[in-house]
């Protein structure tokens, strides 16, 4: 019952809220810039969605350790995908993503400025008010909304096996 | 004759705070300064905390002389300045005529042929390991002024990569203060600084696992009244521990009722206590939404508790509420929490005061407490919580 409301709630075209434990089951309509474009999330597979902008030194910081985290996991079923968000000017993005390819392999989306689909359907229900953020799906549920920092190979091994809690991962993480 | 004056804000408080002040002995101190001739019919001031409380004095310097009398309890962090001006501007920071240094019990000697910024400053222990924690932060701070210096030149040439990298040195530099007063403190069990220093490090509420680096400074430090206030914390914090019972509350809800705590037993009660508009307060109300969501089919009353600031009208209360989607049980303790700290019995009870809210806590159906000093800000808190009730 709660999960037949739960998917018809994701179809109505704005979502509320997006908790940890909600059905998550499509992607925001984006701009895939590089790699393979979503609009479905695939049951079957690990999503690590990393928010991320051209001004966010942060965010940008992070990308090497997101990298190489793709390069290990992304033929294991995980789908690393860093999504350009809170910026409208699509020009310096392409030409980001452009001046540091090596630097990005994985897949890239377009979100849009104010406005756009992604900030209403993820942005203001995710309550997303800084970043770099980093979202984890899998089974068409959002499993963690965290910071990049802590996403690691071991939290990864328990996505896959299928052993994953919150609790468990930040323990792995103060370790 | 120094005129001896106390910050009107906290005048108001001084009353409240008068029996604890006087119940710690108070010690006396002199302060002689001896400056250029020039500073003659000039304004010196001072400000310092005697055991928490602001106090501002004044004199005249004549021919460079000037004499402070007064009390303290604690050794106390001061200030003095000479010919301040009536505003402080970013304009005129830099040529302002002041210095920071500690006052003991006993007499302090400030001396030098120009003004305070580069006088002598001779006083007890404290003022001698301050001085000392001064000569180790020289390094850094020769870095740093030349790093500033370095970072003007590259945003004037639009060298952007070079400022990047000048600014995280910045960063390690600033980082290095960090290492240079926990070792500080680490090496003087037995200073009143490192208490000084390590007090400012846990302004919020004091975590129980902290209490080994408190325990390991001397009982000298510890019986003082920083020392006392810091164990009553402590105290406190295992009152409030999982598994203790909560303390009861009675305050007015929204329509002017009473509400106590009592009255909820046989459902979990969420209490998040708070004062508005805090840096990123519409993240801290938007997980609190989260948090509504995760365990309202868990049997759970959710609570904030308003603390107002003393220049908003009460009516700010409703105007927040609104502003920030409470729609749940809303009490207040207007007047609860001041500048000196708590004052009600429920902010005492809970150990509220400006720099520990907002703070929350999950309490069982049986009016046990299920879990304490939650982190608010985040994200995963409202799962955390959901696991907690059964």
């Amino acid at each position: 019952m709660a999960t037949t409301i739960m998917s018809m709630y994701a179809q109505t075209p704005k979502r509320e809220y997006l908790d940890v434990g909600d059905t998550i089951n499509t992607y925001p309509k984006v701009e895939w810039i590089k790699g393979n474009a979503i609009s479905k999330f695939d049951p079957s597979k690990i999503y690590i969605i990393d928010l991320w902008a051209t001004w966010c030194k942060p965010c940008i910081a992070a990308m090497p350790h997101f990298n190489a985290m793709a390069s290990k996991f992304k033929n294991r079923g995980v789908v690393f995908i860093a999504q350009d968000v809170m910026e409208g000017d699509r020009q310096k993005v392409l030409d980001f993503v452009k001046a540091n390819d090596k630097m990005m392999g994985f897949d890239v989306a377009f979100g849009g400025g104010k406005g756009s689909d992604f900030e209403q359907e993820w942005i203001k229900p995710a309550g997303v008010s800084a970043i770099p953020e980093t979202f984890v799906i899998k089974g068409n549920k959002l499993l963690w909304q965290t910071s990049p920092d802590m996403i690691n190979e071991a939290v990864i091994e328990m996505l896959i096996k299928g052993d994953f809690s919150i609790e468990k991962a930040k323990k792995s993480i103060t370790n | 004759m120094n005129i001896l004056k106390i910050n009107i804000r906290l005048a108001i408080t001084l009353s409240l705070l008068l029996f604890s002040v006087a119940s710690f002995s108070q010690n006396k101190f002199t302060i002689k300064g001896q400056l250029s001739p020039e500073i003659n019919g000039k304004k010196v001031l001072l400000s310092y905390k005697n055991n928490g409380v602001s106090v501002e004095d004044s004199t005249k310097a004549e021919m460079g002389k000037f004499t402070f009398k007064g009390l303290i309890g604690d050794p106390a962090y001061a200030r003095i300045s000479v010919d301040p001006p009536a505003m402080t501007t970013m304009q005129n920071v830099k040529s302002l005529d002041v210095r920071d240094f500690f006052i003991d019990a006993g007499e302090i000697l400030i001396t030098g042929s120009a003004g305070a910024k580069t006088a002598v400053i001779k006083g007890g222990k404290t003022q001698t390991d301050y001085q000392r924690r001064f000569e180790l932060y020289k390094p850094v701070q020769a870095r740093v002024d030349s790093l500033n210096t370095l970072i003007a030149g590259y945003k004037e040439k639009g060298d952007n990569k070079a400022m990047d990298a000048a600014r995280l040195e910045m960063n390690a530099e600033f980082a290095k203060t960090g290492k240079i007063d926990s070792n500080f403190i680490k090496d003087n069990p037995n200073s009143f600084l490192s208490l000084d220093i390590w007090r400012s490090k846990h302004r919020g509420t004091l975590r129980s696992n902290f209490e080994p680096e408190f325990k390991r400074f001397s009982s000298e430090v510890k019986n003082t009244f920083a020392g006392k206030e810091i164990q009553a914390k402590f105290d406190l914090a295992k009152k409030l521990a999982p598994g203790q019972l909560a303390p009861e509350f009675k305050l007015k809800d929204t329509a002017g009722n009473e509400v106590s705590l009592s009255s909820l037993r046989g459902k979990n009660v969420f209490v998040c206590f708070y004062a508005p508009d805090f840096m990123n307060y519409d993240a801290f109300t938007f997980n609190l939404g989260r948090i509504n969501r995760a365990l309202k089919d868990k049997n759970t009353v959710m609570v904030t508790v308003y603390y107002g600031y003393a220049d908003r009208p009460d009516s700010y209360w409703m105007e927040t509420i609104n502003r920030s989607n409470f729609n749940w049980m809303n009490l207040n303790d207007i007047g609860g929490v001041n500048n000196a700290g708590s004052v009600s019995s429920t902010a005492k009870a809970y150990g509220l005061t400006y720099y520990t809210l907002p703070n929350a806590l999950l309490i069982g159906e049986d009016g046990k407490i299920l879990a304490s000093q939650l982190k608010l800000n985040d994200t995963g808190l409202a799962q955390e919580l959901a696991q907690l009730i059964k």
